[in-house]
């Protein structure tokens, strides 16, 4: 017991008490906003802007090439330098945000959509349904999501919409498992129960009552899984498989840096930071939301 | 002490006709005397002094050609390995003259079709096999077997038809034709004589376990890992030319495949590696830089880079006029530039300059001009221009899709020629296709317009292979011809060219084929074919291949620090 008073008079003092009169820092620190958050949640609002005005923030064309000065060192011109066509590095990372967010959001949704339906099928169907949909979901989990998403772009070639057809594709059966397992709980709860013994229409009760309680914890996830989906694109797109030349894309730059980092660290560095950053971000924002749909502070 | 004469920074420097070849490290200068072709001092071919034995000399180098069987490889800047581990009939002098070899001497009868050869009788494989005239006969029918699925070897001797054992040591060879760059292919590392014996009894083993007669024997070889040599010491047959007699000084060679071009430079520069054969480069400052290093590039004869080749059967490239705009909007330094980094030469000829009759008369007709570029579209009806900067013409945008193959090295280059061709008014639209999809797409001729490369030889001949009519490739016949370009005019000053040995006859034909293919523009030429190579600079003895200008290792040497 003893141990438990000395953890609470060290570090257990309600933290607006150390810091008095400033009201909005404690407002702040009330709602339990850590600095990490913070700085999380303004860097993917700087990103989110980036993808809807990319010209507001680097008016430089992206794809405008300048042989005379290529891998040229960040200065005032150019603040993150030029790559290998003497294009302007800032820009081009800027430009790319769009593509890399669209994909990753799109990529995130379309599998928490797909999934959450399939989920529900299986979880709620008739037995066969649920065979069926478990079996394709064992069968999507035994292949490595990257290789599988290889293979689809293997056979319809690199495009955005392959892209995101590909990635929303991988990583589906996580979420079907978690819609159905839920579901599956769901459906013998007391308050499910309760309603169909009152007489409401089937749909009407997986509707109502089901979907929004199995679907819960996937949501929660989402945010984890844009972060995942934009780590996916960079990857795909620094083995060459993204969009292709001369659209920016951020593991591509990643990529063809490689082999030049001699001549210009900055490219790979920027390019590389950003990804990381972005990736840092989203999970920290989405760790928060976990924390907080589970109760803890 | 001798190094490459011609070093980097004269090339760069020489002034567009008289180029000043240096002897590095010392006070004598050689000059390449042309109106136009650069040529390089003889110094750079032969050994001048003797060297001293021993050493092991550590080599990385950028890729692994898979196999070992000269008559099943057609990989390009690795015909190194034909001389570390074989020997030729014939060699190249440095004016592109045949000198003898294994070959002491030959003839060819006036009709041309017919070749004796009178062999060397010294000479053994590195199995105990003796070369003598049924080596050469088995050799010529392995590369034309069918199951050696020759990419190169078989095609360069397509021409020849049957041969005959004269005596032990002579050999005469029967062509279906006169085909007068016989000689010069035969000098190629890739048509090098193999054991006689290996062939007769398990050709197969030749990809990985090669037997030949040259300075090496391979000690090991490790896919994708690297490859190992050791000396013969009883090796003593040398082409004169290369001014060395006897067994190669080093006694084991040790070569590591590196494939990141950052690492090959690290590790050449910490001293891992003594020489590296495949010089990144964007690493010609960071080398430069280094007193302890030698550098070298070198231009190979053939064709040189074309990014972009056209296939001339289809719209919009059916049209010349569009040809030759696009040709004349490309920036070919810039793209020099971006390529090689200061290294590399821009060139606008469908021949490299060093190539036997090089002419570059007419290749102001290609230069870069966007005021003509402009006027040929003019002049082509694509006079409208739509809401993105792109020329139209009766609603249609002037553009084009390029294929090119997933890993292409030459992609910065190809976004500059979309860049050029942007400021032009023209789309190209770049589509990366797998590689199997793009040889489809070469048999059936169903493109726009591909991605182009570098087509290497040690002949002008390299026109006929990349240009003639009967070189379109298709379902049975790998042709070079991607352009699929079928001109009576080219096709008959090629064919002539290859009836003759007379200079005098060939100059004006190869000088009227160049200058044809420039008024055709099948292709875009932007840049030499080069080879880069370094070394640290206790190594003496470096010199190169007359045919491929890739290095000889039988005369290197350590010197003093031996590392």
């Amino acid at each position: 017991m003893s141990a438990t008073d000395h953890s609470i008079s060290a570090g257990g003092l309600p933290p607006a008490r150390l810091l008095p009169g400033h009201a909005a820092l404690r407002r702040v620190i009330a709602a339990d906003i850590r600095p990490g958050l913070a700085i999380s949640a303004i860097f993917l609002a700087v990103l989110v802007f980036a993808g809807i005005f990319p010209n507001i923030l680097a008016p430089t064309d992206p794809l405008a090439t300048d042989p005379s000065h290529i891998f040229a060192a960040p200065s005032l011109d150019h603040i993150l330098g030029t790559d290998e066509n003497g294009r302007d590095v800032f820009s081009r990372l800027v430009h790319a945000t769009r593509s890399s967010l669209l994909l990753g959001l799109g990529a995130a949704l379309l599998t928490t959509s797909v999934g959450s339906l399939l989920g529900l099928l299986a979880g709620l169907g008739p037995r066969w349904i649920d065979n069926i949909v478990m079996r394709i979901s064992d069968i999507l989990q035994s292949v490595p999501e990257i290789l599988l998403i290889l293979v689809i772009i293997a056979f319809w070639g690199a495009s955005m919409s392959t892209l995101l057809f590909g990635l929303g594709f991988a990583g589906l059966s996580n979420c079907v498992r978690q819609v159905r397992a839920q579901s599956l709980v769901l459906r013998r709860a007391p308050f499910v129960e309760a309603a169909l013994t009152l007489g409401l229409r089937r749909w009407h009760v997986v509707l109502r009552h089901v979907l929004p309680n199995a679907i819960k914890p996937v949501l929660v996830l989402l945010p984890l899984q844009i972060g995942i989906k934009i780590s996916a694109v960079a990857t795909l797109s620094f083995l060459g498989l993204g969009a292709p030349p001369p659209a920016p894309n951020w593991g591509g730059m990643l990529a063809i840096d490689r082999d030049y980092v001699l001549n210009a660290w900055w490219v790979a560095a920027a390019a590389a930071g950003v990804i990381t950053l972005t990736v840092l971000s989203i999970a920290t924002l989405g760790r928060d939301l976990i924390r907080r749909s589970e109760g803890r502070r | 002490m001798f190094a490459p004469s011609l070093s980097r920074a004269n090339f760069l420097r020489g002034s567009a006709g008289l180029l000043v070849a240096q002897a590095m490290g010392g006070a004598a200068r050689a000059q390449a005397v042309s109106a136009a072709a650069v040529l390089y001092a003889p110094t750079d071919y032969r050994a001048r002094e003797p060297g001293k034995s021993g050493g092991t000399l550590r080599v990385s180098v950028a890729t692994d050609t898979g196999i070992l069987d000269p008559h099943a490889l057609a990989a390009t800047n690795v015909q190194w390995i034909g001389r570390i581990l074989f020997d030729n009939l014939v060699y190249l002098d440095e004016s592109g003259n045949i000198t003898p070899w294994l070959a002491k001497d030959w003839t060819i009868s006036p009709d041309g079709k017919t070749y004796t050869f009178a062999l060397r009788d010294d000479v053994t494989f590195s199995d105990g096999s003796k070369f003598n005239a049924e080596a050469v006969l088995l050799n010529l029918q392995h590369m034309r077997d069918p199951k050696t699925k020759s990419p190169l070897a078989g095609t360069y001797i397509q021409p020849y038809a049957s041969g005959r054992i004269v005596d032990e040591y002579i050999f005469e060879a029967t062509l279906h034709q006169a085909y007068s760059p016989f000689l010069n292919v035969l000098a190629q590392s890739w048509l090098a004589m193999e054991s006689p014996k290996v062939i007769r009894e398990h050709p197969a083993s030749l990809l990985y376990h090669p037997v030949g007669s040259g300075p090496f024997v391979l000690e090991n070889y490790a896919p994708q890992q690297g490859m190992s040599f050791v000396r013969r010491p009883d090796y003593n047959w040398s082409p004169s030319l290369i001014g060395h007699q006897g067994p190669a000084y080093l006694d084991r060679l040790e070569f590591e495949f590196v494939p990141d071009a950052s690492v090959r430079y690290f590790s050449l520069a910490s001293g891992e590696y003594h020489f590296t054969t495949d010089v990144p480069p964007q690493a010609a400052a960071a080398i430069d830089a280094q007193p302890d290093l030698v550098m070298t590039d070198r231009i190979r004869m053939g064709a040189p880079f074309r990014p972009i080749a056209f296939n001339v059967t289809k719209p919009p490239f059916d049209d010349i006029r569009v040809r030759r705009a696009v040709a004349r909007a490309l920036n070919r330094d810039g793209m020099t530039q971006i390529a090689g980094f200061g290294l590399f030469r821009p060139v606008s000829n469908f021949l490299s300059e060093t190539t036997q009759y090089f002419d570059d008369k007419s290749s102001a007709q290609l230069s870069y001009d966007t005021n003509a570029a402009a006027a040929l579209l003019d002049e082509a009806g694509w006079t409208g221009r739509d809401a993105d900067g792109y020329r139209t013409k009766n609603g249609t945008r002037l553009g084009a899709r390029i294929a090119m193959t997933t890993a292409a090295a030459s992609v910065p280059v190809l976004v500059q020629v979309q860049a050029d061709l942007r400021t032009a008014g023209f789309e190209l639209t770049l589509d990366a296709v797998p590689i199997g999809t793009a040889q489809l797409m070469r048999n059936n001729g169903d493109y726009q317009a591909m991605s182009g490369g570098v087509w290497h030889t040690n002949t002008p001949d390299a026109l006929y292979i990349n240009y003639h009519g009967s070189q379109i490739p298709n379902a049975t016949h790998a042709g070079q011809n991607v352009s699929q370009l079928n001109d009576p005019q080219l096709n008959a000053l090629l064919d002539q060219a290859r009836l003759s040995h007379d200079p005098e006859v060939l100059k004006p034909l190869y000088a009227a084929a160049q200058a044809r293919l420039i008024e055709l523009v099948p292709a875009v030429p932007i840049y030499e074919n080069q080879t880069v190579v370094a070394y640290h600079k206790t190594l003496q003895g470096v010199i190169y291949d007359t045919s491929h200008e890739t290095p000889h290792f039988e005369t290197i040497w350590f010197g003093e620090r031996t590392a």
